[in-house]
């Protein structure tokens, strides 16, 4: 097994095909894992709840606010 | 009128979603069907031994490679998406959605990633038999990760298999196997897996037919037609009959969905399938002005497709929108009370919750689940939002699709049948259709796509969960700068994608060693 | 058992591949033949 990554390594040292292929790979999920799930989403884009609780809490808001303007609509027509 | 909606984030959100599935999809299809012609040609070669077979293998795993390597995690941004600009989806079919995509994660993921790096780095290291499973382990691997993807796209179209709760107001599991095995989700996993082997036949044949008009690499290039070719084509007659089968289902679960792709404005015993048209652009529901402008149909093909009856009744849109006691059609506006009923009652149960009343809380429940189906109706605000928006674009984008289809069977049987008579290189012309017919099957697929989504507006879950409602409360300015970020990394990914492919193609096979060693 | 034709319906895919493999190597057997008669015609 050793023999098969040294020899996988090697292989991958001579080619500049292989080493484009894994700095993209590797640059990637830096920024997909690193940058985005890791510091952007949390950080600036994910809806802010305080538990699971005021999460349905506020779905269920959701859902019910829009389905009473519905009904407001309805009335003024 | 609809102020407590933020339309901009609505549609910026279903922007960015459209942008980045678009990205991913120019990845998907080459990866899941490229792995099928490299285990075959890696089977051939392992059986009879002869070496040019595995330089051909080897060859279109190298593209496969680039392909792979490049387009590796950019469904991580989808997935990231469920959670910040469709919270509210999330919580409400979470439960049910995110089975499926954890069982793609650990089960088709991991088998698709292991076996790959044996596949790209055992050629000539480990045994052919061992490498020739490999291939085929990516090969069906990457199908199974397809199929888990589409069970939870075919539970968006028609959700079964699940209750809903109302105190955490979400959509519960109670029966994976319906969900597994809905025939929605089977078919829509066999038509897309067909598409895709149909779109990576074209990538072979484009690219070999551009060495054959080169005059390079022949004879490898010759036998990659006629492996793609006939696969292709075999793929392609399986493609239309489970097109004929979603046709079906639509008609069945999604009538208004069927309805736009038709722009059928008024239902019809014996419906005809409109073949070309162009429609009015002036008609508007419940009108009386000329639906199409001009049109060719076949006479009842509609109502066979749908129904499986030459004289059945295919309802048109102003049928689902106003109704039709002919045919027992409910209109929209009924549907639109008992959905508020529905809603009614979830809320009459979180208030009898909160004053702990046993009994009203189980009258409630009662009321809800008897109109539950309707619930997503309950937050429409008029009748004809129950009608997809983009009607033009759903009925061109569908003739677009069926069309190409069509045309895809025959380019491939002369692929197939010159191909294997090897006259190929005499009919040049047919070349450069096959190097044109890869970007149109990707039109094609695209198109697919935007009827299938873009048609089930204006739902996220079918009938129960309106878009609008889907999305998270966040700003719509974070949904559009982070779309003009993932525009801007996933071109670059594209053009990155474009060059090193050319760079390879151009390169070609002549240099690859058959001695072992990585396909690189 | 409810969910016997969808079953089979998903099992079609490996049918559709092995029949593909199979076809793949009948045309190929016919082309090599067409090949090798006209490299020698050549």
């Amino acid at each position: 097994m050793k023999n098969f990554f040294l020899y996988i390594y090697n292989k991958i040292k001579e080619s500049s095909l292989a080493k484009i292929l894994l700095l993209i790979i590797f640059l990637k999920f830096a920024m997909f894992y690193g940058f985005l799930k890791g510091y952007l989403y949390p950080t600036f884009l994910k809806p802010k709840y305080e538990n699971e609780d005021h999460r349905s809490e506020e779905v269920i808001k959701k859902l019910l606010d829009n389905h009473n303007k519905t009904l407001k609509d309805d009335r003024e027509h | 009128m609809i102020e407590n909606i933020d339309f901009t984030l609505v549609n910026w959100s279903r922007g960015q979603f459209a942008m980045i599935a678009f990205y991913h999809w120019l990845f998907i299809p080459i990866t899941i069907g490229t792995t099928y012609i490299i285990a075959i040609a890696q089977t051939i070669h392992v059986k009879t031994g002869d070496p040019e077979w595995e330089r051909l293998a080897r060859f279109w795993a190298k593209l496969f490679g680039i392909n792979f390597a490049i387009g590796v995690g950019t469904g991580i941004i989808l997935g990231l998406e469920f959670g910040t600009n469709w919270a509210n989806y999330s919580w409400i079919a979470g439960d049910i959605f995110g089975a499926p995509l954890a069982a793609e994660g650990i089960m088709a993921f991991f088998l698709e990633s292991t076996f790959i790096a044996v596949m790209f780095f055992g050629w000539g290291k480990v045994g052919k038999k061992f490498h020739l499973l490999s291939c085929w382990l990516v090969a069906f691997g990457a199908s199974l990760s397809a199929l888990w993807i589409l069970v939870a796209n075919g539970w968006m179209n028609y959700p079964i298999g699940m209750v809903f709760n109302p105190d955490t107001a979400r959509h519960e599991m109670v029966d994976f196997w319906a969900i597994l095995f809905s025939p929605y989700a089977v078919n829509k996993f066999l038509h897309t897996i067909t598409s895709c082997l149909v779109i990576s036949a074209f990538f072979v044949i484009a690219i070999s037919s551009w060495y054959l008009l080169k005059k390079r690499s022949i004879l490898l290039a010759k036998r990659s037609i006629v492996l793609a070719a006939t696969f292709g084509l075999l793929s392609s007659v399986y493609l239309a009959m489970t097109g004929d089968g979603s046709a079906y289902y639509v008609a069945q679960k999604q009538p208004a969905k069927l309805a736009t792709m038709e722009g059928l404005f008024d239902g019809e015993e014996g419906a005809g399938l409109v073949m070309m048209g162009i429609l009015n652009p002036n008609k508007k529901l419940g009108d009386d002005k000329k639906d199409f402008l001009f049109k060719m149909e076949i006479p009842k093909m509609l109502s066979i497709l749908g129904y499986r009856d030459a004289n059945a009744f295919v309802p048109g849109m102003n049928d689902l929108v106003y109704g039709n006691e002919e045919f027992g059609i409910m209109s929209a506006e009924e549907k639109m009370g008992k959905g508020r009923i529905a809603l009614g009652a979830l809320a009459d149960y979180k208030e009898a919750h909160r004053n702990n009343d046993q009994q009203a809380m189980d009258e409630a429940v009662l009321l809800f689940n008897e109109h539950y189906q309707y619930m997503g109706y309950g937050n429409l605000h008029y009748p004809e939002m129950i009608i997809p928006r983009k009607i033009p674009l759903i009925f061109y984008s569908f003739r677009i699709m069926v069309i190409s289809g069509m045309l895809f069977i025959g380019v491939l049987l002369l692929f197939m049948y010159l191909s294997v008579k090897n006259r190929l290189e005499k009919q040049k012309w047919l070349l450069y259709v096959g190097i044109w017919c890869f970007p149109l099957s990707f039109i094609a697929s695209m198109a697919g796509w935007i009827v299938a989504e873009v048609g089930r507006q204006p739902w996220t879950i079918q009938g129960l969960l309106p878009t609008m409602i889907s999305t998270s409360n966040i700003s719509a300015n974070a949904v559009i700068a982070t779309f003009w970020l993932f525009a801007a990394m996933l071109t670059v990914l594209v053009i990155a994608e474009y060059r090193i492919m050319i760079g390879a193609i151009r390169k070609g096979p002549d240099n690859l060693s058959t001695k072992g060693g990585p396909n690189v | 058992m409810e969910h016997l034709t969808q079953i089979l319906w998903l099992a079609s895919f490996p049918v559709l591949i092995y029949v593909g493999y199979k076809l793949s190597l009948y045309a190929l057997k016919l082309f090599h033949k067409n090949y090798e008669k006209d490299e020698e015609t050549e």
